[in-house]
């Protein structure tokens, strides 16, 4: 959806001109609850273990997670975490958030109530000018499950998150030697398209319109560090702070 | 990071010189647990879990 419409998405479009733009390609699973772990702990999936929200009908919590978050091992950083969804409700740190609907919201309203408020948070957060900061916005994910063939509104959301990289780029020094990080978890197809699927086509709610695919997008700036798979992110992040990270027995 | 200042009583100044405590990590430690007790006290109602669980199922991601 982006390189097509960068006429029309111009802070994804800057951001592609401006730093190092690639598609990562997931080889584990595309599933947000795992992806999200592997991308700030470093871990792999089957290190982490953490492979889905609920787990024997239990609503898995941060202390489920077998790994340890990269901002908890940033002890000396003064780090400001937002939204990650490894588990629901998301993951904040040093900061509150509550996410309309759980951060799993399917109602549009709510969505944008939601990224609107998540806009702001974030900024209030930026004034502070923290040394790390993340934030997850899961609210394109959610209107893909539902209206992926809608390729309109679907494209009126990748606004959505375009201005949402307008809003908080301000605080970004692109002269800078700051390190900048700027992904999904993972992309969106029609059923089938994917290399495992990942969704039901048929809910009993409903019916779904697309599935994760194992395409992600990444674009970094000012990254000294090779990242291949969601894992590499935390250990590009790690590194950059001189901390050690998780060394796989079998690294690639 | 932000820097706070903290007063403490003779008696304890002199602890902390007597016994080479890093007061800032102690501080932060202690803090840290103690916002990760009250974190832990925010626990779910039966119902929001309910309802979380709803959401899920219609985002597909309670199908097995």
């Amino acid at each position: 959806m982006i390189k097509p419409h960068r006429d029309e998405l111009p802070n994804f479009d800057r951001l592609m001109e401006e730093c190092e733009y690639q598609t990562t390609t997931v080889e584990e699973t595309p599933k947000s609850a795992p992806l999200w772990t592997s991308i700030f702990t470093g871990l792999r999936q089957d290190e982490h273990g953490h492979m889905d929200f609920v787990v024997d009908d239990e609503l898995q919590k941060r202390e489920d997670i077998d790994g340890t978050f990269v901002w908890e091992k940033l002890d000396d950083v003064d780090s400001k975490v937002l939204q990650v969804p490894s588990v629901i409700p998301p993951i904040n740190y040093n900061t509150e958030y509550e996410a309309e609907g759980f951060g799993v919201s399917s109602d549009l309203d709510e969505l944008e109530a939601d990224r609107k408020k998540l806009i702001e948070k974030s900024k209030e957060v930026l004034e502070d000018d923290p040394e790390f900061f993340a934030v997850v916005f899961m609210q394109l994910d959610r209107v893909s499950h539902f209206y992926w063939n809608d390729k309109e509104l679907i494209l009126e959301w990748y606004k959505k998150m375009d201005e949402v990289l307008g809003e908080l780029l301000e605080y970004y020094d692109f002269d800078s030697d700051e390190p900048l990080i700027v992904l999904s978890d993972h992309g969106f197809a029609e059923f089938g398209e994917g290399r495992v699927q990942t969704l039901p086509e048929e809910t009993p709610h409903g019916t779904l319109e697309g599935d994760h695919h194992e395409d992600a997008v990444l674009i970094t700036k000012n990254i000294d560090f090779d990242i291949d798979q969601p894992e590499d992110v935390a250990k590009a992040i790690l590194d950059n702070y001189g901390k050690d990270y998780p060394v796989h027995e079998n690294s690639r | 990071m932000p820097r706070k200042t903290i007063s403490l009583p003779e008696d304890l100044a002199d602890f902390v010189d007597e016994n080479h405590i890093n007061l800032s990590r102690f501080v932060q430690d202690k803090l840290r647990e103690l916002s990760e007790s009250e974190e832990s006290e925010e626990k779910l109602s039966e119902e929001e879990a309910k309802e979380i669980a709803q959401k899920l199922e219609k985002l597909g991601y309670l199908d097995r």
